[in-house]
């Protein structure tokens, strides 16, 4: 569920302070939904007078059922109310928890947003999806259930002190009596049953993880002939964790079983001692009887958070992750922003430098001129530093800013929305966003009629297989829409980037191997739009590298080679050893 | 109803643990009503006996009130460590054999298309089982022991009150929470289209961060994802509505219940057809008997959901078929060739992935398949190493004895013969060691080193602090991806079969290891049978020859320099930068 390890205390206590302050969206529901609780309970003392004094009517006044309908009827209406409060309390502090949690992950999704595509990158896409979705989900039980039971563990007991009070102090010197051993149950709730709900849920986990593990390494098992013996395997390692887990839960049910002993024995006490002093006719039956009836509600709250506590701990847990999004620092751009002028004219480099935090690898003083048409094609091994530049070049780097010249104008100066607006990516494996085809490509181009969208469509090849697709245009794509082939992904990508006609496009090129018709087609159409544009390509195939008309050779972060293939082959340089070890065929 | 029988059959070895788990929690539950029922009436008889004058035996009912709650807590106690130890058997035994099922089937019945989707709808199918015992199970089997002796004593006071009372039991533990189940079960398949498309949603979001920047459409995605997470809510709201209305009808049914009993004990405390003191006794004995169903509803909630679960399980298991293939013959372990005839192969109806493929593979000889992706070349591999059945065609293995058909040999057999490192490696939760030595369980420390020296990683093992020790996966310290790509090397170094295939052996290699790791594999596996499916030229040029497919047809056969001097389509296909 979440990637951290248990917390701590203190930071325990910072989290809970979190989440409370995240609830603000909810807070007035749960406070709401708290009353309601609070009034049943109220409703609740109130029925078992009534109960009390019908019964000790009957039996000790001689009175008959005629002569206790006065009681009765409100009772009927007490326990209609009762239940009618009980649904909506838990009703609205479950709706409190659904109000909670959107904004919540608005809040995140907003600051993910503003923290730009390399802050989830680093964190892992993985990891950053978990506390988006099952993350926030794991915040439910925590404000629905979780927090009111906390206020119910201080609130109901006191209302029946308060009550019982004036009606038979005795009686309430009983329950106040009893009532130090709730600050008693409170630590041992806290402490222990919070360690034995982790203990459990720890060891469960363990064990399922080998197992799922395991399920995900099927295939391998069996072709290593592994799999009976992993079924060994699974088999031990499930009985060991079960004698281990045994052995820690019989000690740590010890405090549960505390917990239920003083519970039931002061239950017990308190009704040997009304006993006697109904024996002795020091108190009347029905008061006796209320304090015997409310005896158990009085501890059921207490009882009742320690259900809560996994809610709890699991609520905390996640909000760890989120407190990391929420509290990382933002790289504010500067205030002045100007709008870049147009038309592009000029786009450079100058001695820019960026390195990643915690990791050599990086950009050193790489200084380009770009033409404002031509194909421009980058290579260099995984790690030289390609997707590093085109991020920058991008925007995505706030440092870098300051060294990217656009039009005479550092891009740090401008409102990068307005350098952005002007460029078409694609990367080696492009995102269609769950919506239609149609709806994908109007990304490039909002207002696009249909015949642009064929006209793109077709430029990218991309028109006949999108015609077969069971809705034509309207087909949903995605994870969960219609399964493309990487190649068919591809050209819809580039339709996208053909309805935008940026004038800068730049793509990283697909290095899977796809079908030579998609690859020649691919090809062809960036090298028909680099006639009246700027294409820049992180290159992996050959075609496109012979029809660059700049290339640009990176290594360790440095541009270590420049010119077009026939300059940089005769160089026998890097480029040339690239080349010559796949195709001896000059 | 047959797989709840199945379900409780896989419980059947455990069974003496399981019902002495429920006897306990009967115990619990009968003593605890028992325990407020006496109370009270104790509470009215002292009360009956003080306003009388008389005196009163209160030892034997405070004495036996001290036992109850005596009884209570140690059963309790006893309840809580018998059920979860039960808890923990079952579930060992679930998944015992579930990963029974899974490993014989083969990897087509698992799911044609994504093995991911099954084995996360798997986890999603055994977690529900889990508590299938403890959530489940259990409560059903503590309300049918316990309704009934509940129900005899109360008869024995009044039929009626008992009446009364076992129809509420019976609306509140059986008919509202199986109606709930019901729903739920239908609105759980929503519920997770629901979770699934707002995940979807989050995933764009993060993966397309880049793409939506550049064409503005950050805000709309947005957008896009509070309505699908607001959907979900809306959806997840549903149920929590249903239950609590649920918990309040309950609630409803409890009190009127105590409520009539009153009203039809009353007329016979007056006419004294019964004793004064049993109807507080009876008011509070009918409360403390909802005990008995406190757990019901949350049973039949889950009960459906656990035999929907149970279901998918079984529909796999059904799967396997009895008539294994008796193994003719048994091949040893010495250089062997591969003869693939007239392989077919289809998708379904209309994707054939292979079409009238032949090839032959000498012993001892070096092949590599090359071609784009789709052409077939793991759909091969597939066939070969027997995880998806041959539809037709042939697939032999020539042996100094002559050629035998592969389906002839026992999955033992094969598997000693053949190793495949594949494309997709899974790193396992456990030490290096282990993860070494599934591959080779006999396999010693220093044969281990070996392996890793000789899949060049010598130097990255010698760092390591724990050495061999070093915990890896999902819980441990992560490897790279070429680290990945090591390790199964290593691994099939380690397992000496006749014929070993390479699925992108030097993908993620940095240029020098890949030099290196090349040339031990070629040194190390000279007498191995060696398939390898790559597209690096530094690896197709010590290949005896190259397969090339397209298409699900083998479109050349040739060495790698002879197909780059006379196929411009092999120098695109094999040069990349």
């Amino acid at each position: 569920m979440t990637t951290k390890p248990r917390p701590d205390r203190a930071q325990q206590i910072k989290l809970r302070a979190f989440l409370k302050q995240y609830s603000h969206s909810g807070s007035r529901l749960l406070k709401v939904s708290i009353l309601l609780g609070t009034l049943n309970a109220l409703l609740m003392i109130a029925s078992c007078y009534l109960i009390a004094n019908a019964v000790h009517l009957v039996m000790f006044a001689d009175k008959q059922l005629d002569d206790i309908t006065y009681l009765l009827w409100p009772l009927a209406g007490l326990i209609l109310l009762r239940a009618v409060f009980l649904a909506l309390s838990e009703r609205i502090s479950h709706f409190a928890a659904q109000k909670i949690k959107n904004t919540m992950r608005k809040t995140l999704l907003a600051k993910l947003n503003r923290l730009g595509p390399i802050y989830s990158e680093q964190k892992g896409h993985g990891a950053t999806l978990n506390t988006l979705h099952n993350g926030v989900e794991a915040l439910h039980q925590y404000y629905a259930n979780y927090l009111p039971s906390v206020a119910y563990s201080a609130l109901i007991p006191l209302a029946i002190l308060v009550i019982i009070f004036p009606t038979d102090y005795k009686a309430g010197l009983i329950f106040l009596f009893t009532a130090p051993l709730i600050p008693f149950f409170m630590i041992l709730v806290g402490h222990k049953a919070e360690e034995i709900n982790q203990q459990r849920w720890q060891q469960l986990s363990v064990l399922g993880n080998y197992f799922f593990d395991r399920l995900n390494g099927l295939t391998q098992l069996k072709l290593f002939n592994a799999t009976r013996r992993e079924l060994a395997n699974i088999a031990k390692i499930s009985d060991d964790f079960r004698t281990s887990t045994m052995s820690v839960l019989k000690i740590a049910f010890l405090s549960a079983f505390a917990l239920e002993f003083f519970a039931t024995i002061s239950v017990a006490l308190v009704a040997v001692i009304i006993g006697f002093r109904l024996f002795f006719g020091t108190l009347d039956f029905a008061t006796g009887f209320v304090v015997l009836l409310l005896a158990p509600e009085f501890y059921l709250p207490l009882r009742q958070m320690g259900t809560h506590y996994h809610a709890r701990l699991e609520g905390i847990s996640a909000a760890a992750d989120m407190i990391d999004i929420i509290n990382a620092d933002e790289e504010l751009p500067p205030a002045q922003q100007t709008k870049l002028s147009l038309p592009i004219q000029s786009i450079s480099t100058k001695q820019l430098s960026f390195y990643y935090p915690q990791s050599k690898e990086g950009l050193s003083n790489i200084n380009l001129a770009f033409p404002v048409k031509g194909l421009v094609a980058f290579i260099g091994d995984s790690g030289a530093g390609k997707s590093t530049l085109f991020d920058c070049l991008l925007g995505f780097h706030q440092q870098a800013n300051s060294q990217i010249i656009i039009n005479d104008t550092p891009l740090c100066k401008l409102d990068s929305q307005s350098w952005q607006q002007h460029i078409a990516w694609i990367p080696q494996q492009p995102t269609l966003f769950y919506m239609s085809v149609a709806e994908n490509l109007r990304l490039g181009k909002a207002d696009a009629t249909q015949a642009q969208l064929e006209q793109a469509a077709i430029k990218a090849g991309a028109l006949e297989f999108i015609q077969t697709l069971p809705q034509g245009f309207d087909t949903l794509l995605g994870e969960h829409g219609e399964g493309l082939s990487g190649g068919q992904k591809q050209r819809i990508a580039l339709a996208r980037a053909f309805l935008k006609n940026a004038p800068i496009l730049m793509l990283d090129e697909p290095s899977a191997h796809l079908d030579s018709q998609t690859e020649k087609l691919i090809n062809s159409a960036i090298v028909d739009y680099a006639k009246d544009h700027l294409v820049l390509v992180i290159a992996h195939r050959l075609n496109t590298i012979t029809n660059a008309d700049n290339i640009y050779v990176l290594e360790q972060g440095k541009i270590i080679e420049q010119g077009n293939y026939q300059q940089l082959y005769q160089q026998h340089g890097k480029l040339w050893q690239l080349a010559h070890a796949g195709a001896q065929h000059d | 109803m047959t797989n709840f029988i199945r379900l409780l059959k896989l419980c059947k070895p455990h069974a003496g643990m399981l019902l002495l788990g429920a006897f306990l929690s009967t115990l619990t539950v009968l003593a605890n009503v028992g325990l407020l029922a006496i109370s009270g009436w104790f509470l009215a008889a002292m009360a009956a006996a003080g306003i009388a004058s008389v005196h009163m035996n209160y030892f034997t009912p405070a004495g036996v009130i001290r036992f109850l709650a005596i009884v209570r807590t140690a059963s309790r106690y006893g309840e809580r460590l018998i059920t979860h130890n039960a808890t923990f058997l079952l579930l060992s035994e679930i998944r015992v054999s579930v990963f029974a099922t899974l490993s014989k089937l083969n990897n087509v019945d698992l799911a044609m298309s994504r093995s991911a989707d099954l084995v996360s709808r798997m986890q999603d199918d055994v977690d529900a089982l889990d508590t299938f015992y403890l959530n489940v199970l259990l409560p059903i089997i503590v309300a049918l022991i316990s309704i009934p002796v509940v129900m005899l004593f109360m008869s024995a006071y009044n039929p009626n009150v008992a009446l009364l009372c076992f129809s509420s039991l019976m609306i509140v533990g059986v008919v509202v929470p199986a109606f709930l189940g019901h729903k739920f079960n239908k609105t759980a398949a929503q519920e997770r289209v629901q979770s699934a498309l707002l995940r979807a949603q989050l995933s764009d979001s993060l993966k397309g961060a880049r793409e939506l920047a550049l064409y503005q459409a950050s805000a709309q995605q947005r957008n896009q994802c509070n309505k699908a997470s607001e959907l979900y809510n809306q959806h997840i709201q549903k149920r929590h509505g249903a239950l609590a209305n649920s918990d309040g009808f309950t609630l409803l049914i409890t009190q009127l219940t105590m409520l009539g009993s009153i009203i039809i004990l009353v007329p016979l405390v007056s006419s004294a057809e019964i004793a004064n003191v049993e109807l507080a006794m009876m008011s509070l004995f009918v409360l403390a008997s909802f005990e008995t169903v406190l757990n019901l509803p949350n049973a039949f909630i889950q009960l459906p959901s656990a035999l929907s679960a149970a279901a998918r399980i079984f529909e796999l298991e059904d799967k396997l078929s009895d008539d294994v293939d008796k193994p003719t013959v048994d091949v040893k372990n010495l250089p062997l060739g591969i003869n693939f005839t007239d392989i077919d192969y289809c998708y379904n109806t209309q994707n054939s992935a292979l079409s009238k493929v032949n090839i032959t593979i000498k012993a001892k000889q070096k092949i590599a398949l090359v071609g784009p992706s789709g052409s077939g070349k793991s759909t091969l591999i597939n066939l070969l190493s027997g995880l998806w059945p041959v539809q037709h065609g042939q697939i032999e293995l020539l042996s100094e004895q002559g050629s035998i058909n592969i389906n002839q040999l026992s999955t033992d057999n094969r598997y000693e013969l053949l190793t495949i490192v594949a494309q997709q490696h899974h790193i396992f939760d456990g030490t290096l060691a282990q993860n070494l030595r599934y591959a080779m369980p006999t396999a010693s420390d220093e044969a281990l080193i070996r392996a890793c020296e000789q899949a060049q990683l010598g130097s990255w093992l010698a760092q390591l602090p724990d050495g061999l020790k070093t915990r890896l996966g999902t819980a441990g310290r992560t490897v790279s991806q070429g680290q990945a790509r090591r390790i199964a090397i290593a691994q099939a170094l380690l397992r000496n079969s006749a014929i070993v295939v390479l699925d992108e052996p030097t993908e993620s290699l940095d240029n020098q290891t890949k030099h290196a790791v090349i040339d031990t594999v070629m040194n190390v596996m000279a007498d191995k049978t060696i398939i390898t499916i790559t597209h690096d030229p530094q690896l197709l040029s010590t290949m005896d020859q190259v397969i090339w497919l397209e298409n699900g047809e083998v479109r050349a056969v040739n060495s790698h320099q002879s197909l780059l001097k006379t196929e411009p389509d092999y120098i695109s296909l094999v040069t990349r930068f």
